[in-house]
């Protein structure tokens, strides 16, 4: 779910919202960019693997329920683009997309393939004492390297209609004004600011992975607070690490037998480092890491107990550290994935709480009708309730939230209950909270 | 002790992470001269070619502001521009650099001085 700039109530607050005053402009009109242009190019936009109803990102789950046509497929479908432009195998079986981060000389060589992040939480992601970090290696944006030209180097990369990628005719550069608002729309996405850990937990499972988090886990270190930014300066942001992602036997893309060369990372040649992604929006958005090589939040918090790790260059300063190499037992292992969970489930009650709000006040948020935005908070709570219910975390919690879907989906097919609904499931969900957190 | 073991740790960990830095985003080559985000005209000189001197990798390029002495390195980025003639642009080399095309510098300084070293350089090729 995405945004937290709300319009002033329209008049009345009671009718149909002023279509005259539809939130703040310029975010309104990057989520339409992001979601609908194409920039002449392939058929793809943004919004192709940053699905809105998927947690802005893709996975093969996901992939599978798309129709043929779908632009995420143009290389099935178009001629010019059937080689060397994506690999439909990896992308259907492990979601991965193709990208040609270390340059475009040899296309059938040169090019790695990766997951799509999600796009969540970047006001707080992305900011760092050695510039701004994009992308799974930190270095995925042209021009002044910002999210803001991110967007330029994605035209380029992922919406032309041949491999020759010439500006103008397979694809046109978007201009100042649509960076300026596909930058005002991204930064709008997820939360504004980072947690305050230790939270209240209820759930003593949780609460002591919170615990094994901060402490012995050394998470704390790299992810401070569950996100993106280092634990150790507060003033240090966003860095990449090398942890040996990339040495992992038995990844699901090499298995598949489709010619996956290695992926060195940030630069060219690569430090085989990668950026670090938050972690509250993590269990949620599976698969895991940048070669979407684990499926479940706990296997990605085990991968930190293996060799992989161990050999890397960051597992090597643990190992030689005083605390030595990390060694959590499985009960730990579950134990911080429920705190991941948790948080998860918090963070997309926050945000559903967000959009109710709007819809019980009859609001637009970042030019979003009400009508359409209850239509879509259904996904955030259902998120919700399964990364909860996945690992058997607060029950009853997931119950209300349950009910508290069927309240927005009553919401979203009577549009004169919407309001009250909306304000009804606004209290389900706060019941669900207080049993998750104080 | 926990606690001071994990502060020395992560004091490592900023002086290994501190030394990456951003060297690659590869997408910049097809992106015609005067159109790189939130650089072109502000962080780069767009001009045309006085001279070259291959030798000691060195050209000389005037902008409405003046003359500026580029040094190329080995590192430095060396792209064709040939979005004019609708084809893709290329990887190119000093000797492309030929006096009297216009071209756009990528500088390394923080401002831009009369002389410059060179991160990237894109030459336009009409014909």
């Amino acid at each position: 779910m995405y945004s937290h700039q709300h319009a002033p109530p329209p008049n009345g607050s009671k009718g149909p919202p002023d279509p005259e005053n539809p939130g703040d402009p310029l975010v309104s009109k990057g989520r339409n960019l992001f979601f609908n242009e194409t920039f002449s190019g392939n058929g793809r936009t943004c919004g192709t693997c940053h699905r809105a109803e998927n947690n802005l990102t893709i996975d093969p789950a996901f992939i599978a329920t798309l129709p043929k046509d779908d632009p995420l497929f143009v290389a099935e479908f178009i001629p010019a683009l059937k080689k060397n432009f994506e690999n439909p195998k990896l992308m259907r079986e492990v979601g991965l997309i193709l990208e040609n981060q270390d340059g475009f000389g040899d296309l059938s060589k040169n090019f790695n393939m990766r997951g799509v992040p999600h796009v969540f939480a970047q006001r707080v992601s992305i900011d760092s004492v050695q510039g701004p970090q994009t992308g799974w290696s930190g270095d995925g944006a042209p021009g002044d390297h910002s999210l803001r030209s991110f967007a330029t180097g994605a035209v380029i990369q992922h919406f032309t209609k041949t491999t020759q990628r010439r500006a103008g005719i397979d694809f046109r550069l978007p201009t100042d004004k649509e960076l300026d608002a596909l930058e005002a729309f991204q930064l709008s996405l997820g939360r504004q600011k980072d947690l305050a850990l230790p939270l209240p937990l209820k759930n003593v499972v949780a609460l002591r992975g919170q615990e094994l988090f901060q402490n012995e886990g050394l998470c704390q270190n790299c992810h401070a607070n569950a996100g993106a930014n280092v634990g150790f300066d507060p003033n240090a942001g966003n860095f990449n690490f090398n942890t040996g992602v990339e040495n992992l036997p038995d990844q699901p893309a090499d298995l598949i037998g489709e010619l996956n060369p290695p992926d060195d990372g940030n630069g060219n040649p690569g430090s085989g480092a990668f950026n670090t992604p938050s972690l509250v929006e993590a269990a949620d958005t599976p698969p895991f890491f940048h070669n979407n090589s684990v499926e479940t939040i706990e296997a990605a918090v085990a991968f930190y107990n293996g060799d992989s790790f161990a050999n890397s260059p960051s597992g090597k300063l643990i190992n030689d550290s005083p605390q030595g190499r990390i060694n959590l037992d499985t009960t730990q292992v579950v134990a911080i994935a429920a705190f991941l969970r948790v948080i998860n489930a918090l963070d997309n009650i926050r945000e559903v709480d967000v959009i109710l709000k709007a819809v019980a006040n009859n609001e637009y948020l970042a030019g979003e009708h009400p009508q359409d935005l209850i239509q879509r908070v259904k996904f955030d709570i259902e998120d919700a309730a399964t990364v909860l219910a996945g690992a058997g975390l607060h029950p009853k919690a997931v119950a209300r939230l349950n009910r508290a879907r069927i309240l927005t989906e009553k919401a979203a097919s009577t549009p004169n209950s919407r309001i009250n609904l909306a304000k009804r499931a606004i209290n389900t969900l706060n019941r669900a909270r207080k049993l998750i957190t104080d | 002790m926990l606690k001071r073991s994990v502060t020395l740790f992560t004091a490592i960990l900023f002086a290994a992470a501190s030394f990456y830095g951003h060297t690659q985003q590869s997408s910049e080559i097809f992106i015609p001269i005067g159109k790189s985000p939130g650089i072109s005209k502000t962080d780069t000189i767009i001009g045309e070619i006085n001279s070259i001197d291959s030798q000691n990798g060195v050209i000389t390029i005037t902008d409405s502001s003046g003359t500026f002495s580029v040094k190329v390195k080995n590192d430095t980025k060396i792209w064709l521009d040939k979005s004019k003639m609708r084809k893709t642009n290329e990887v190119g080399k000093i000797a492309d650099c030929k006096p009297g095309r216009s071209v756009e510098v990528k500088y390394k300084e923080a401002e831009k001085l009369s002389s410059v070293t060179a991160e990237w350089i894109k030459v336009e090729v009409t014909n």
